[in-house]
């Protein structure tokens, strides 16, 4: 992931438009990875990178260079997703999520890159009962590979309520995986 | 479930390929130009501002003069009152007159006026013939 130089963001905070385009092109591929892994759907996934750099570009002053551009920005996208969650009616996994969840798990190539859809289906399939809170440490943590004093930047939790909701998660995903017949290999 | 270890290993930190990135970019810069028209619109101009404070420091002073009048009739009725109490007429001296008593011998004064008025004209006549 590439960080955004200061100058850049002053620039930005001038009212650059061609160096905010160049922000956008740099991070926006970051908060479609958080989102779509976060909401299981291309198009939400779509809406909150928008509604994201919107609000990016609306509190660009307010922004204290103390902490990562990047994790800025991932706290403006987690807080997006948890609002669009509690929105959305959760989709359960269907025959055919399933189906690519297996193809997925039986791939051993080290380099094969998902497709937007297969995570939707995996996504859906791993962390569809988690709740919001569970799901956002869940997704940075284990899905996005995030460092826990970025999660506890992000998320505003501490050390101790990231761990106990990493740990209900992967208990909850054990679980469910187990009844999908995965716990015998 | 090792399999399953594994391919959490291999997924961490994969970041999905946005379908058709360049378009999602434009269509953040014209939101974002959207956004900003909307602000411009909702920005006032100078002189409407101008107008506003003109106006409203205008409208306190009016209050503040009416307020001040207000006061000044007051202490003029309060006057009036005053004078009202040593009222003195041909017909005497009247203590304590109420605003009743003064109306009656003004209206005696007025029609001892119409009657010396009447013996003029009266005389007046007499005279030519």
């Amino acid at each position: 992931m590439q960080q955004i130089d200061n100058d850049i963001v002053e620039r930005c905070k001038a009212g650059d438009r061609s160096a905010f385009r160049y922000v956008v092109q740099n991070c926006q591929g970051m908060v479609y990875s958080l989102s779509l892994k976060m909401l299981a759907d291309v198009e939400e996934a779509k809406d909150v990178v928008q509604d994201t750099f919107i609000k990016v570009w609306q509190k660009i002053g307010s922004y204290d260079d103390r902490y990562g551009f990047n994790t800025w920005v991932y706290t403006i996208a987690s807080r997006l997703c948890l609002d669009r969650l509690r929105k959305i009616r959760p989709i359960s996994p269907t025959e055919w999520d399933e189906r690519i969840f297996e193809t997925v798990a039986d791939d051993t190539d080290p380099e094969r890159q998902l497709e937007s859809n297969e995570w939707v289906s995996v996504v859906k399939v791993l962390a569809n009962e988690l709740s919001g809170k569970q799901k956002l440490v869940f997704t940075l943590s284990q899905l996005e590979g995030l460092e826990t004093e970025q999660i506890i930047e992000i998320t505003g939790l501490d050390a101790d309520q990231i761990k106990s909701n990493l740990y209900a998660a992967k208990k909850n995903i054990r679980e469910r995986l187990i009844k999908m017949g995965y716990g015998k290999d | 479930m090792e399999r399953i270890d594994d391919m959490m290993e291999r997924l961490k930190g994969q970041m999905p390929q946005i379908p058709d990135a360049d378009a999602l970019t434009d269509s953040i810069m014209a939101a974002i130009d959207g956004v900003e028209q909307k602000k411009d619109a909702r920005i006032i101009p100078m002189w409407v501002k101008l107008v506003r404070t003109v106006s409203s420091v205008a409208a306190v002073m009016l209050m503040l003069l009416l307020l001040n009048l207000n006061a000044d009739d007051n202490s003029a009725d309060m006057a009036q009152t005053s004078v009202v109490g040593r009222f003195e007429t041909s017909l005497g001296s009247c203590e304590d007159c109420t605003v009743k008593d003064i109306y009656k011998i003004a209206l005696e004064r007025r029609e001892k006026r119409i009657k010396s008025e009447t013996l003029r004209q009266k005389l007046y006549a007499s005279y030519n013939f």
